[in-house]
């Protein structure tokens, strides 16, 4: 009897040794800001000459990487085997420095003065090669090909696209000198475009970043020029009597809108990009000002006072009436959208503070992202993970960059005088 | 005889050495009263020590009244108070003035420069200044000056002062509009 | 079969063992050879007259709940999973989930007691008297609930009686893996959501990860899946397992919400 309940007891017993036990653990959160990378100096066959004359490889991609805020760059001078070839590595030693990923390479001179730049990405942990290229460069584009490298890096840990090899444009002020310049994102090789005792404001770069729209004041009143980046060339695309200012070029490149006065208040136009079709698009007796399309061409977001503090409405690109997208605080201005669309930055004025907001498009949710307190001219990288704009720090104008979540935060540092006006350039592919 | 000719080689000597000293044409000064600074190449003139000569030396033989530091023609600014854009009183007779030069000189043209004081965004300060050209556009209007001779433009806050933060009496002059005439 | 001077509820208590061991084995059939089992049987049958190795029956019981009891914890009106070591403890809030496995723990071994002094006397003496001992030094209160469940609550009692002793043990190291982990994982990468997503790995006994992190559910960010496996691989190795875990626990199911708080 007892033995029928035992036999059923004792087989429960055995049920445990057929499965295999696992144990659950959960992991919530996570305290890692950023990914440990090692960057190795590269083998170089160059002249020390010719190194010290720029930036080592290793230097321009480490600082791509540690200024994306989500890279921790290690020091490699400890470590005694310094490879720069993927038979060369032992893993222990770059995982006894907690690295998780590691970067060699090597820079060998070709005949016809060129350099063939070679390098590898490796994951410590698993032992294995996540990217390998090769470039044919000359030495005059070493900087450029850093970043390109810094980019691959970028693109296969983080998952996203990488924005080190783009440019960004800005304004300076010097002695009472305007200059319009170009550089590298990193702020490397600024080149001027175009320089005047005049002011220049609003600079914009079209799509394929081959040409900057602006508004000068040289002709002693505000007028839009549109220059190419590659001739030097220019023209007028708007003078109208009044003020002619805001441009901002359409996604496919073809149009742009613009604020004209005409002798009464701001209003928002359309006009082809050489100049001609001119359309009006708002009609209202306030100020309506700083237009930009969204991403997908459909509508033109801008400034309005129409209903009396300046918040940002939009409307129709083809024509229509016009909705009110901010509602909290009593002043918004200078929209400026995320490439997807999902974002829009723009600035809020709180008790004579003015900072970078961003404003979720599905959820309406509003976050302050910047600490500084007189920003201006909020402007997307094209992958949409930093925004780049001005404020005014112990009275001189300098660039800022703060990452669109907010955790990251740059100071861009200047020598010289007041900057201003940024604008981020597109992808460079 | 010999007295005579003393005399007059004496007088003819005077002469000559009157007219070795040549009077120098001093060029008209370049007066430059609009706030906006000159284009690239600043004419450097050199000023004549004989600063009697100048004005001799102007093209019209009257004081030109817009220059005049005694004509209320040569006050070039109305202020405003922050944030807004309405014409104060006390610089309703300055406009009368101009609008009564620009009635009674059909090809005379006018500039009118909007101009806000630091504080804020440059595109929306832009459109500001604009408001503040076009309030006094509209009382010269009034007075029948037509908008062929006006012309409103804005420099927003590009020429404001960058030190006064929230001072409003230390901003005061920034935020005005110049009357700026063509050819000037 | 029924004695008759037992408990008039012990029938329904029967009936309601039995169906338990036959849903057990029902799960047993389909994951394990039953060829293995069979010939156990006969010869565990004739075992029962004599004292089995103490040491195996105490530990057997213990995971056994973890797999086969899901489908009966289902049926129970109060919960099985928190005596269980396999449940989903969070890290961060202990106290509030650690306090109710203890709570109830009790409750269900309080009924059982007396059943299993029955059943077990010729075998697990030892065990049962320290297992008792414990179960007297706590107050409980008993409900009409757990009296019902009594008989359910049977076959799992003797597992939950023998885990008793290892559960701290277990939600110990729980607590060791989770923390040389979580410093390792960079939410940074997975986006502005809130994903989850699950690795399995083998453990040795050094605490070593035999083989790689092996992706049970993505989050479906791959830059993310990626800097989990990363943060895995970098705690490596986990803390050493003690043997008794380790005889329980061959594969570790580590799961991850890293832009959660709690």
């Amino acid at each position: 009897m007892i033995k029928f309940r035992s036999l059923l007891f004792f087989l429960s017993l055995l049920l445990p040794l057929s499965s295999q036990a696992a144990l659950t653990i959960e992991i919530v959160g996570g305290a890692a800001q950023q990914i440990p990378i090692a960057v190795v100096p590269f083998a170089s066959s160059l002249s020390s000459q010719a190194e010290s004359q720029q930036d080592s490889i290793a230097n321009i991609i480490g600082a791509d990487l540690r200024r994306s805020g989500l890279f921790r760059v290690l020091e490699t001078h400890g470590v005694v085997n310094q490879p720069h070839d993927i038979a060369q590595v032992k893993y222990a030693e770059w995982a006894a420095i907690q690295a998780q990923a590691l970067t060699i390479g090597s820079v060998v001179s070709l005949p016809g003065n060129r350099l063939k730049v070679t390098f590898q990405l490796l994951d410590v942990l698993k032992q294995t090669q996540l990217a390998g290229l090769e470039y044919n460069i000359t030495p005059a584009q070493l900087r450029i090909t850093a970043h390109r490298i810094a980019d691959v890096i970028y693109q296969k840990l983080t998952g996203e696209m990488g924005v080190f090899a783009t440019r960004i444009t800005y304004i300076t002020k010097t002695n009472n000198r305007y200059a319009l310049q170009v550089a590298d994102a990193d702020g490397f090789n600024p080149q001027t475009v175009v320089s005047s005792s005049e002011p220049i404001i609003s600079p914009s770069w079209a799509p394929d970043g081959t040409k900057l729209a602006y508004v000068s004041f040289e002709k002693k009143k505000p007028v839009i020029f549109v220059q190419s980046l590659v001739s030097g060339q220019r023209y007028v695309l708007a003078n109208f009597k009044g003020n002619n200012s805001a441009p901002s070029w359409s996604p496919d490149g073809k149009r742009l809108a613009i604020v004209l006065t005409y002798g009464a208040n701001s209003q928002v136009y359309i006009i082809n990009a050489d100049g001609t079709g001119l359309q009006q698009l708002t009609h209202s007796a306030a100020i309506d000002t700083e237009p930009v399309w969204s991403p997908d061409g459909k509508w033109i977001y801008f400034t309005s006072d129409r209903g009396g503090s300046p918040q940002i409405y939009r409307t129709p690109a083809s024509g229509g009436d016009a909705q009110r997208m901010t509602f909290e605080g009593s002043y918004n201005v200078s929209p400026h959208f995320s490439p997807d669309g999902k974002s829009l930055a723009y600035i809020r004025q709180e008790q004579g503070r003015f900072r970078v907001t961003l404003q979720d498009m599905a959820s309406g949710q509003v976050q302050i992202l910047s600490e500084t307190a007189k920003d201006e001219s909020p402007s997307f990288a094209p992958n949409g993970r930093m925004i780049l704009y001005a404020t005014s720090i112990n009275g001189r104008g300098t660039l800022a960059a703060v990452s669109a979540d907010g955790r990251v935060k740059q100071r861009l540092s200047e020598t010289g005088g007041d900057v201003r006006e940024p604008a981020w350039g597109p992808a460079t592919n | 005889m010999n007295k005579n000719l003393i005399v007059s080689m004496l007088l003819a000597v005077s002469l000559a050495a009157c007219s070795s000293k040549p009077i120098k044409e001093a060029p008209p000064a370049v007066v430059d009263k609009s706030p906006s600074t000159a284009t690239q190449a600043k004419p450097a003139e050199p000023k004549n020590d004989n600063a009697t000569t100048a004005p001799m030396a102007e093209s019209t033989m009257s004081v030109n009244p817009l220059k005049d530091p005694n004509n209320i023609l040569s006050q070039r600014s109305i202020y405003f108070d922050f944030d807004k854009d309405e014409v104060k009183p006390e610089y309703r007779a300055l406009i009368e003035a101009h609008g009564k030069y620009l009635q009674a000189h059909a090809d005379a043209r006018v500039i009118l420069q909007g101009n806000t004081d630091e504080r804020g965004t440059r595109e929306y300060n832009l459109s500001l200044g604009q408001r503040r050209a076009v309030s006094v556009k509209k009382l010269l209007n009034l007075q029948g000056v037509q908008d062929k001779q006006i012309e409103t433009v804005s420099y927003g806050k590009e020429k404001a002062k960058t030190t006064c933060g929230n001072d409003d009496a230390c901003s005061k002059t920034d935020r005005r509009v110049d009357i700026v005439y063509q050819g000037e | 079969m029924i004695r008759k001077h037992e408990n008039p509820l012990a029938f329904r208590a029967g009936v309601l063992s039995i169906l338990v061991h036959i849903v057990l084995l029902a799960i047993l059939i389909l994951s394990f050879n039953w060829k293995a089992v069979q010939p156990a049987n006969i010869a565990q049958v004739e075992l029962w007259d004599s004292l089995p190795a103490p040491k195996p029956p105490v530990i057997e019981p213990t995971p056994q709940p973890p797999e086969p009891p899901k489908p009966v914890i289902k049926e129970e009106p109060k919960p099985e999973p928190p005596p269980e070591p396999k449940a989903e403890i969070q890290i961060k809030k202990k106290t509030p989930v650690e306090v109710k496995p203890k709570e109830e723990k009790p409750k269900k071994e309080e009924k059982p007691k007396p059943d299993l002094a029955e059943l077990k006397k010729q075998k697990q003496d030892e065990a049962l008297k320290k297992l008792q001992q414990e179960l007297l030094a706590e107050n409980t209160k008993t409900t009409q609930d757990e009296q019902k469940n009594e008989a359910q609550a049977a076959a799992q009692a003797h597992a939950a009686q023998s885990a008793a002793a290892s559960k701290n043990e277990v939600d110990k190291y729980i607590g060791l893996v989770s923390s040389k982990i979580r410093p390792f994982v960079n939410k940074q990468l997975c986006g502005t959501g809130k994903p989850e997503l699950m690795y399995e790995i083998a453990l040795l006994p050094t605490g070593e990860i035999s083989g790689s992190p092996r992706l049970i559910k993505g989050s479906g960010i791959a830059a993310c899946d990626d800097a989990v496996e990363r943060a895995i691989r970098q705690a490596n190795p986990l803390p050493k397992p003690s043997a008794e875990i380790l005889g329980q626990v061959r594969d570790l199911n580590l799961k991850f919400r890293p832009n959660d708080d709690n």
